[in-house]
């Protein structure tokens, strides 16, 4: 198991780190963070024989942009989960986002830890987020540059290599959102369970643009699609909140592992919506839009 | 009152909170070599044949030792030493040891562990306590597999139940709780050129430590010398041996100093945990709420080898019927071998376990009997003279009823808080609860436990504590200097503490069974008038007055006559270079006059009151507040007291909440602290109080009882209380199950919410 | 220039501890923990569970609070690193420690390092930390011995301690 020591690859741009990838294959992992490295190596999984650390990629942007005539907020892959957590902008444009990377790890690793590696996690709580807010990534693989959107990417990750570039959540932001991460203490643990939700009024009372993903244990996370349709167009009555809680019932297979039984994922991810939906339901009390 | 700080240093503060201590893992010396323990592959095999050879001609690798190497007895245990050194023939958890290397890197060591093969036979494992009881399962000991039985009886139950207007039954089942000290186990052994060696590495009794370690090497005890404090927590776990046996084989076949630091692999892989217990009870009280029958039946999962597995057995029997007045009293236990980790001390000794599921039968009764749970609980709470729990005579005491008490008053106040504060979101229960126990301290009738210690007035003219106990976090080193600035009312510059090296210290016994402050005291006070005498008698003949002209202060001795000093305590010292002036004292702890095996003498009392939220959504329960009433007589140092309560306090939130080594298999499910939970910071309450009742009974002469362990006991059945305050349903098992919570959360919300 | 990827000159890794210079030569996918305790026999940062879990090894990477065993030497090129040998000495500590010290915020101490350097990292940008802020601030570092409490209570007083000071400079 000790592997001879890896080779660092610094590469300096994209090109570069791109090449590197596609020369070295399997035999490569790109690094930005690099908090799970450690986490793998504990766990007897050796690094890799070329680490390409992209940290030289200044790919630490967060601004809001226009990009082919949409607003976005583009996020560079290497911003830390702390800007994140933090950041004006984001706090302003995309609160959810700021909660979900609150709820990562601790400080530390949130210091550490970034929004693309959290997305080349590929269980991140802040992807989870990301998918509510319909975020596009940005990214490099073997046809060259691209933008899709990331529950894509996230599929795509599994058979194919690719390079993370940012993340674009467009804007407006979605009027209704909702986080909420389940662990197996306060903080500082791993996710059971983590819901992220979004939607907006249509000018009647209904919702539309109704995004419910869902992550959690060793899940990627994945976007809840019979839930979002019966939600959609639907004003929150009792019986619509009812139907959105079974069918998450149904849409939802999480697995088993030692932090929490699939069954209690099941019923606690029908909990969450739930009350999300309540919650949205008292803010439309309070601020009634204009029917 | 709460306890406040008393503004008080510890005297190895400066030290920790600078960085700058050296814990016995962060030596590192000359020419030292790396240690690694190749563990088993499997929990139960047959060892078919050990391949060293290739591991021993890796570059780097200076020796690899198997059973073979071992000079003496291939076994350790603090009782009984079954558990090998390193396996020969047969494995029998995941943690035994086969063999080991030493190697100039971690890396060649590491890599060396990789090219040892080893060829097993798997056999069936045994990783329930039932399957180790079926009749056709295979012995794990020539014993059989029932490393203990236990059993005690007062009255007789059994009949007595039928007089019983109100009788509960109900079985319990706790945890294997991991210690989770920050510091996994580990430092140096030193090879000395006498051909003996110095083992750096932390225990809880450097001189068992010792005596063990001589077993093993086949060498006198006078030529080990064990350096064993200070160590970065233990809570029981490193009390048994652990990793000196390896670096002491390889340090003396390799003449080198050998390190080993476990991982937090290897160490959950290899430690003791706490027993995981099955508990069976059935309690019986007449309609006034008089108990009069209890019965318990305990599985305690022993794991795969004895250490102190019998002794926590009969701890847990012994408080089966805790602080309550019961006449008819029937105890069973048996401590069961598995293919499962080694289960061994731990806080608490059985009685958290034990606590349990006692303080859950008293809630049922009172609830069937529709009292309320205090007046229960002080109805049938012990009197000032009642024989102990096994009808054993033990020191008069009232702590029992001064803790209730005590509980109730918070309780009273905190329930008035609640009806002040905001009612809860629509999906938040509040509860509050409250539970009480007794804990025994020392190691019980019929087991050896001398203690002692000495006091010198040291070259630099210091008065020094030197005891063989050893400083776990606990803070003894404060306790010790705190004792002696009260005895001899001096100044703190004037004292100092000398602990844990097995070459300087008289024997005090293992700093276990909250035993250490209460011998502390004990040893100081006899002391005292010795070495009083001494120093009053040097400073006669220097100064040509009588012994009895003077008394000890701040920084010296002072004359009756003036109260001015007359002497400093370094001018004493110096007076006499050659001869240092040195009082010794052996004692053992006080056990009961009764001939009762494992009975106690000297216990102390604890009640808790908790506040909780439960999430009903999602089952989970979160702890507001935590406060406890401790009765163990005077208090010695109020920050260490404080900090032994609070601390293991939120040790047992954990164990109530989230913490579980669970197996599968004869695995651990959990194999580091990114799986296995111990609470954070926000899974405690940010501020806890601390309730000391300092009196002691009239007459009662044993001074200050210790800590170490009252804080963690009645947590669990509190908190569990508390969710049926919340819930109005009673919990069986710990850690409290969500899906259980929720399930009852669900059925009551849906309804709610679809009227 | 051109990809360096099938040339890796292996060359030192350069940042500085407690503001002293470190030129590394060894493996650069060590573990930061390592490469203090053993290489710069810095052994006040501890290391408990190796996976970032514990905060045992917090130190400052260039201000921000990191788990040195969660870097490797490649990632800290250029930095600036702070550990608790820099944060204060035994002749003279920082108010954190000693606030540890009065109130008790430790017993056996091996959380205490990164405890220590967890607070500096909250008090070094906020000055009046809530309990709240302190109880986020400070997620990442499990003790198993106080409780806690007493280490909120040690990170309060340092605050008071640090804005009397701040006070008393202004005036
Ligand atoms: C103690 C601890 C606690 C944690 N807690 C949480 C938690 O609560 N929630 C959570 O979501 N995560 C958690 N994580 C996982 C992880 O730290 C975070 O997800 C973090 O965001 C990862 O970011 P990173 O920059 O460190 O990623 P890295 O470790 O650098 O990379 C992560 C993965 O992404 C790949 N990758 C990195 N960059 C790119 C890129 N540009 N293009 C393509 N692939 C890339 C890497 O090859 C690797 O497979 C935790 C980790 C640790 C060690
Ligand atoms: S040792 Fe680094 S966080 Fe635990
Ligand atoms: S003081 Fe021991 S772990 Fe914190």
């Amino acid at each position: 198991m000790a592997a001879a020591n890896s080779v660092i690859l610094t590469p300096n741009t994209i090109e570069e780190a791109w090449q590197m990838k596609e020369k070295y294959g399997r035999d490569a992992a790109f690094m930005m963070g690099g908090t799970t490295f450690q986490l793998q190596r504990e766990k007897g999984v050796p690094l890799p024989p070329y680490v390409i650390m992209l940290k030289a990629l200044d790919l630490k942007t967060l601004q809001r942009q226009v990009l082919d005539g949409k607003d976005v907020l583009s996020i560079g892959a290497d911003v830390p989960l702390r800007y994140c957590m933090n950041h004006p902008i984001l706090k302003a444009y995309a609160p959810v986002l700021c909660r979900a990377a609150g709820a990562v790890g601790s400080p530390a690793v949130r210091n550490q830890g970034t929004i693309g590696g959290n997305i080349g996690y590929r269980k991140g709580d802040a992807a989870a987020s990301l998918l509510a807010l319909n975020a596009d990534v940005h990214f490099i693989d073997e046809k060259g540059e691209q933008v899709l959107p990331l529950d894509q990417y996230l599929s795509l990750m599994q058979e194919k290599a690719a390079l993370l570039l940012a993340v674009k959540i467009p804007l407006p932001a979605p009027a209704l959102a909702f986080f909420e991460k389940v662990g197996s203490r306060e903080t500082f643990s791993p996710s059971i369970l983590t819901v992220a939700a979004s939607a907006d009024w249509t000018p009647s009372g209904r919702l539309k643009h109704v995004r419910i993903a869902v992550g959690g244990g060793n899940q990627t996370p994945q976007r809840m699609q019979a839930v979002e349709s019966c939600l959609e167009n639907q004003a929150l009555t009792n019986a619509a909140v009812t139907t959105a809680c079974d069918t998450i019932l149904e849409d939802y297979a999480p697995e088993s592992d030692v932090f929490a039984g699939a069954e209690y994922r099941k019923m606690a991810a029908g909990m969450i919506l739930e009350s999300a939906l309540e919650t949205w339901k008292k803010e439309e009390v309070s601020n009634a839009p204009e029917k | 009152m709460p306890l406040k700080n008393d503004g008080k240093i510890r005297p190895d503060g400066i030290e920790k909170v600078t960085g700058s201590l050296k814990y016995l893992t962060d030596r590192r010396m000359e020419g030292m070599l790396y240690g690694r323990v190749l563990r088993s592959h499997y929990p139960h095999a047959l060892i078919k044949s050990i391949h060293t050879k290739d591991a021993e001609e890796l570059p780097g690798v200076k020796a690899v030792i198997t059973a073979a190497d071992v000079p003496g007895l291939n076994g350790f245990g603090i009782v009984t030493p079954n558990q090998p050194v390193f396996c020969e023939e047969k494995v029998r958890y995941m943690g035994d040891a086969v063999a080991a290397v030493a190697a100039v890197s971690k890396e060649a060591a590491e890599e060396a562990l990789d090219k040892i093969i080893v060829e097993y036979e798997e056999l069936p494992i045994l990783d329930t306590m039932e399957k180790s009881l079926a009749k056709e399962a295979a012995e794990l000991h020539k014993e059989g597999n029932i490393l203990h039985r236990a059993e005690q009886k007062r009255g007789s139950a059994e009949e007595a139940f039928a007089s019983c207007d109100v009788v509960v039954e109900e079985t319990y089942e706790t945890p294997r709780q991991m210690h989770t000290y920050m510091e996994t186990e580990g430092g140096v052994v030193v090879p000395e050129k006498n051909g003996g060696i110095t083992v750096y590495m932390g225990t809880q009794h450097g001189l068992k430590d010792r005596f063990q370690l001589s077993r093993i090497l086949q060498m006198e005890e006078e030529n080990i010398r064990v350096v064993s404090s200070p160590m970065g927590g233990s809570f029981g776990g490193k009390d048994e041996l652990n990793v000196q046996p390896y670096a002491a084989l390889l340090a003396l076949k390799t003449g080198k100093p050998v390190h080993i630091h476990n991982s937090r692999k290897e160490s959950v892989r290899a430690g003791i945990k706490r027993h995981a217990m099955k508990i069976k009870m059935k309690t019986g009280a007449d309609r006034e709420g008089k108990l009069l029958a209890h019965q318990t039946y305990i599985e305690a999962d022993t794991g795969a080898y004895a250490t102190l597995g019998p002794a926590i057995l009969e701890f847990a029997v012994e408080h089966a019927s805790g602080p309550y007045d019961i006449e008819n009293v029937h105890t069973k236990g048996l401590s069961i071998y598995t293919n499962n980790g080694v289960a061994g001390e731990f806080r608490g000794f059985g009685g958290n376990q034990i606590t349990f599921a006692l303080e859950g039968q008293i809630s049922r009764l009172a609830a069937a009997l529709n009292m309320d749970l205090h007046d229960f609980q002080a109805a049938n709470m012990r009197k000032n003279e009642s024989p102990g729990p096994l009808g054993h005579r033990i020191a008069p005491t009232n702590g029992g009823l001064l803790v209730l008490e005590a509980a109730e008053r918070i309780r009273k106040e905190k329930e008035a808080e609640l009806k002040e504060k905001q009612p809860p979101g629509k999906y938040i229960k509040r509860g509050i609860g409250t539970a009480v126990t007794m804990h025994g301290g020392g190691l019980g009738y019929g087991r050896l436990d001398p203690s002692g210690g000495m006091i010198r007035l040291n070259r630099e003219g210091k008065i020094e504590g030197v005891f063989g106990f050893e400083e776990c976090g606990q803070g003894i080193v404060a306790v010790i200097e705190n004792t002696l600035v009260q005895a001899f009312e001096c100044r703190r510059e004037d004292v100092c503490f000398l602990i844990g090296d097995t070459e300087k210290v008289p024997v005090s016994g293992s700093t276990t069974a909250s035993r250490g402050t209460s011998m502390v005291h004990h040893a100081v006070q006899r002391l005292k008038p010795l070495f009083q005498q001494q120093l009053f008698e040097r400073a006669a003949a220097l100064l040509d007055k009588s012994p009895a002209d003077f008394y000890t202060g701040k920084g010296g001795l002072y004359k009756f006559e003036t109260r001015e000093q007359a002497i400093t305590y370094r001018e004493l010292a110096e007076a006499f270079p050659e001869k240092t002036l040195e009082v010794q004292t052996t004692f053992d702890f006080p056990v009961t006059p009764d001939e009762i095996d494992s009975g106690h003498f000297l216990y102390t009392f604890g009640s808790v009151v908790v506040e909780i939220e439960i999430d009903m959504r999602l089952g989970v329960v979160r702890v507001i507040d935590l406060q406890h009433a401790v009765a163990a007589g005077p208090v010695v140092n109020p920050k260490g007291y404080r900090g032994q309560v609070e601390g293991g306090g939120v040790m047992s939130i954990g164990y109530s909440l989230m913490e579980n080594a669970a197996m599968t298999n004869g695995q651990y499910d959990t194999d580091n602290l990114d799986t296995y939970m111990i609470p954070s910071i926000q899974d405690a309450p940010a501020e806890m109080k601390v309730e000391a009742i300092e009196d002691l009974y009239e007459n009662d002469q044993y001074g200050p009882r210790g800590v170490g362990e009252i804080g963690t006991v009645a947590v669990a059945p509190a908190i569990a209380e508390a969710v049926f305050q919340a819930i109005g349903t009673h919990i069986t098992s710990i850690p409290i199950s969500r899906e259980i919570l929720m399930k009852l959360g669900r059925k009551e919300n849906r309804y709610e919410a679809r009227v | 220039m051109k990809p360096g990827y099938n040339s890796t000159v292996k060359k030192d890794v350069h940042f500085q501890v407690n503001n002293q210079q470190v030129s590394y030569s060894g493996n650069p996918s060590a573990r930061m923990a390592d490469v203090l305790r053993e290489d710069l026999q810095q052994t006040g940062t501890k290391i408990s569970c190796g996976v970032g879990r514990c905060g045992a090894c917090s130190i400052l990477v260039d201000g921000e609070l990191m788990n040195a065993c969660l870097l490797m030497p490649c990632q800290v090129e250029g930095s600036s690193i702070t550990t608790i040998e820099g944060i204060g000495s035994k002749e003279a500590m920082d108010p954190i420690q000693e606030a540890f010290l009065t109130e008790g915020g430790f017993q056996c101490g091996y959380c205490t390092p990164g405890m220590i350097v967890a607070a500096k990292a909250l008090l070094n940008q906020n000055s009046d930390p809530s309990i709240t802020d302190i109880q986020e601030a400070l997620a990442g570092n499990l003790c198993r011995c106080t409780g806690y409490a007493s280490i909120i209570r040690a990170v309060r007083k340092a605050a008071e301690v640090l804005n009397v000071q701040a006070a008393n400079e202004k005036s």
